[in-house]
C-alpha cells in the first residue's frame, strides 16, 4: 500500500502517513506483514531519526527506496558539509562548492539547527592581488550562506576555509536583518573586515559562542556584545589591538603574538583565561598590565612556548612581582619542555590561595602556536 | 473507577490500566486531556490505537522518569540513563515501531527522543544495503530511477 502511495504522489510535500490507526500485534508466521514497517512511521518520526544523523547518513538515506528519497531534504539537525579525503567531491573546491549549494537549495525544513562548512582544499584559481579578477566563489557564496542562516533559523554557523587563503573580506555590510537564532559563530581563516566583524556582531543580539580564527585581516577589533558569554580570538597574525567590552564575558581565549593587545572594558563575569604566545608573557612577565581583571579569575590555562620558558627561569631567580590571582581555583600548565621555569610556577601559585587544581602538561606546542608573519 | 490522584486508562484491545496522575501526565496529550476537561479525571481515558503491551511499556518508562522528576535522589539521572539503555535495548523492532508511533501521537517528547536516538543509532555507520536489511525496506527503484538517483544524487557514490 504504502509504495503504491508514494509511486502515485511523488511530490515532495509532507504527507501525513496516518494509515494504521490501531496497532498491529506482530505475528511471527506472518513476516510478510511485517516488511518496511518502517515505513508505516508517518513522516514527522522519520525525519526526527533522519535530523540525529550527519548530512552524509541523512543524504544516504535517499536512497533507500522511494519513500525515504525526498526524506533529508525535511532535516532540521545538522547540516556539516566536511571534506572528507575519501570523497571527491569534497578534495575538488569547484565540485565541493556546488555540493554545498545545491543542498542548501534542496533543503526544504524551516529550520536547521547547525551549518557547517569546512573547506579543506587550497583554492589557487584566485589571487587577490589581481584587482580585475572576479572574487571567489567562496566569497560570493559566504552572503548566501549569511542568508540561510536567516532564513532558516540556524543556531550554530561555523565556516572553515583552507589556512593561508587569500581571499578577501566578505561584503556583509548589506545585512540588515537581525540573526536572532544565532548563538554560535565560528569562522576559521576567513579573512574579514574589522568593520565587517563589528557589523556582524551587531546584528547577532543573542550570541553567546564567537570564535574568529586566522583571519589575515583583523587589526584594530572591538568586540561589543551584551550576550557574549564565550570569545576566541586567535591566530589572527596582523591584530594590533583588541578591545572587549561585553558584560556577560565569562570566557576568552587568545593566541597571539603581541604584548599587550587586549584591553577588557566591561567584564565584570569573566573567569576563564586560555592564553598563549606573547600576550602569556605579557601575563606573566607584566601582572601589573592585568591587574584590572585578573583578580576574578577562576580558571587560567597558560601554553608556556620554550622562548617564554627563559623568562620565567630569570624570574625565577629574581622573585619578582606574581600576578594576583586571589579567586583562581583551577590553573593548567602546558610546557614546550621540561625545565627550571617550571620552579617559576611554583612561586606562581602562592599568588593563588584559592587554587584547588592544578595540571601540568609537556607537549610540543611550539609547533601549534608559531604563525606566519 | 481510578481514586483520587489516580487516573485509568484504557488500551484499544480493552486492558484498563490504573496510573497515578503524575506518572500520565508525562504525556503531553492525556495532560492536556485531563487538564481540558474534568471529566477524564474522573472516568477511563481511552488511548486509542495502542494496545495493552505497548501502553504498560508507556506505562512502565513513564513511571521511572515521573518518579525520577520527583525525586532525584532515589533516581539519579545516571540510574536513568541506565533504565533508558536497557529499556531500548530490549525491544523488538515491532515494539520500537509501536512505541515510536505511541510516544508520538501520546507526545511523550523524552521517550520519543530516546526512540528516534536508538534507530538513529542503529542507521549510523552502515552502508544503504546493510540498514534496509535491518529495517526490512524494500528497494523499489526501477533500474532507470536508481540510475538517475546515482547520477543526480550528490550521495550516491
Amino acid at each position: 500500500m504504502q509504495l503504491q502511495d508514494d509511486m502515485e504522489h511523488p511530490e515532495l510535500e509532507l504527507k501525513r502517513r496516518r494509515r494504521r490507526t490501531t496497532s498491529i500485534i506482530p505475528d511471527e508466521a506472518d513476516a510478510e506483514k511485517n516488511k518496511n514497517r518502517i515505513g508505516t512511521l508517518p513522516d514527522e518520526i522519520l525525519i526526527d531519526i533522519i535530523s540525529r544523523l550527519s548530512l552524509y547518513e541523512a543524504g544516504r538515506t535517499s536512497v533507500f527506496s522511494r519513500g525515504w528519497r525526498d526524506l533529508w531534504k525535511f532535516t532540521s539537525g545538522s547540516l556539516d558539509f566536511v571534506g572528507d579525503q575519501h570523497d571527491p567531491k569534497t578534495v575538488d573546491p569547484t565540485r565541493f562548492l556546488t555540493w554545498v549549494n545545491q543542498v542548501l537549495e534542496l533543503h526544504q525544513a524551516p529550520y536547521v539547527d547547525k551549518l557547517s562548512i569546512s573547506f579543506r582544499s587550497r583554492i589557487d584559481d584566485y589571487d587577490d592581488d589581481d584587482d580585475g579578477g572576479s572574487p571567489s566563489p567562496i566569497v560570493n557564496s559566504i552572503g548566501r550562506w549569511i542568508r540561510f542562516v536567516l532564513q532558516k533559523e540556524v543556531r550554530v554557523f561555523e565556516l572553515q576555509l583552507f589556512p593561508g587563503n587569500r581571499f578577501p573580506s566578505p561584503d556583509l555590510d548589506t545585512f540588515s536583518s537581525l540573526l536572532v537564532k544565532l548563538k554560535s559563530l565560528r569562522l576559521v581563516n576567513v579573512n574579514i573586515k574589522d568593520k565587517t566583524m563589528e557589523h556582524l556582531l551587531s546584528i547577532c543580539p543573542y550570541l553567546e559562542k564567537l570564535s574568529l580564527e586566522g583571519s589575515g585581516y583583523t587589526k584594530y577589533l572591538s568586540v561589543v556584545s551584551q550576550s557574549l558569554k564565550s570569545l576566541v580570538v586567535k591566530h589572527c597574525h596582523k591584530l594590533k589591538s583588541l578591545v572587549i567590552s561585553s558584560e556577560n564575558l565569562v570566557s576568552f581565549e587568545g593566541f597571539y603574538n603581541r604584548d599587550d593587545p587586549v584591553y577588557f572594558d566591561n567584564v565584570p563575569l569573566l573567569s576563564e583565561l586560555k592564553i598563549s604566545g606573547r600576550y602569556c608573557e605579557s601575563f606573566v612577565l607584566l601582572p601589573q598590565h592585568h591587574s584590572h581583571y585578573c583578580g576574578q579569575l577562576e580558571k587560567l590555562l597558560l601554553l608556556v612556548r620554550s622562548e617564554m620558558m627563559y623568562y620565567c627561569t630569570l624570574l625565577f631567580r629574581r622573585q619578582i612581582e606574581l600576578p594576583r590571582l586571589h579567586n583562581l581555583k583551577q590553573l593548567e600548565l602546558i610546557f614546550s619542555q621540561a625545565g627550571e621555569s617550571i620552579l617559576y610556577f611554583v612561586l606562581f601559585t602562592k599568588a593563588c590561595p584559592s587554587l584547588s587544581t592544578m595540571q601540568v602538561q609537556f607537549t610540543d606546542i611550539d609547533a601549534q602556536s608559531q604563525e606566519p608573519n | 473507577m481510578a481514586s483520587k490522584g489516580n487516573l485509568t486508562l484504557k488500551s484499544c484491545n480493552g486492558k484498563e490500566f490504573i496510573v497515578e496522575e503524575k506518572v500520565a501526565v508525562m504525556s503531553t496529550t492525556i495532560k492536556n486531556m485531563v487538564d481540558v476537561d474534568d471529566s477524564f479525571a474522573q472516568g477511563v481515558i481511552p488511548i486509542i490505537g495502542v494496545d495493552g503491551k505497548i501502553l504498560a511499556k508507556l506505562i512502565e518508562y513513564c513511571k521511572e522518569h515521573a518518579e525520577a522528576d520527583e525525586d532525584e535522589e532515589v533516581k539519579s539521572e545516571e540510574y536513568l540513563k541506565k533504565f533508558d539503555e536497557k529499556f531500548v535495548d530490549e525491544l523488538n523492532l515491532n515494539d520500537l515501531y509501536d512505541l515510536l508511533k505511541a510516544s508520538n501521537y501520546l507526545e511523550i517528547t523524552k521517550l520519543l527522543n530516546l526512540l528516534c536516538q536508538k534507530v538513529a543509532s542503529m542507521i549510523k555507520g552502515k552502508k544503504p544495503e546493510e540498514i534496509r536489511r535491518i529495517f526490512n525496506i524494500k528497494n523499489d527503484f526501477t533500474p532507470e530511477e536508481e540510475e538517475e538517483i546515482n547520477r543526480q544524487n550528490p550521495w550516491a557514490f
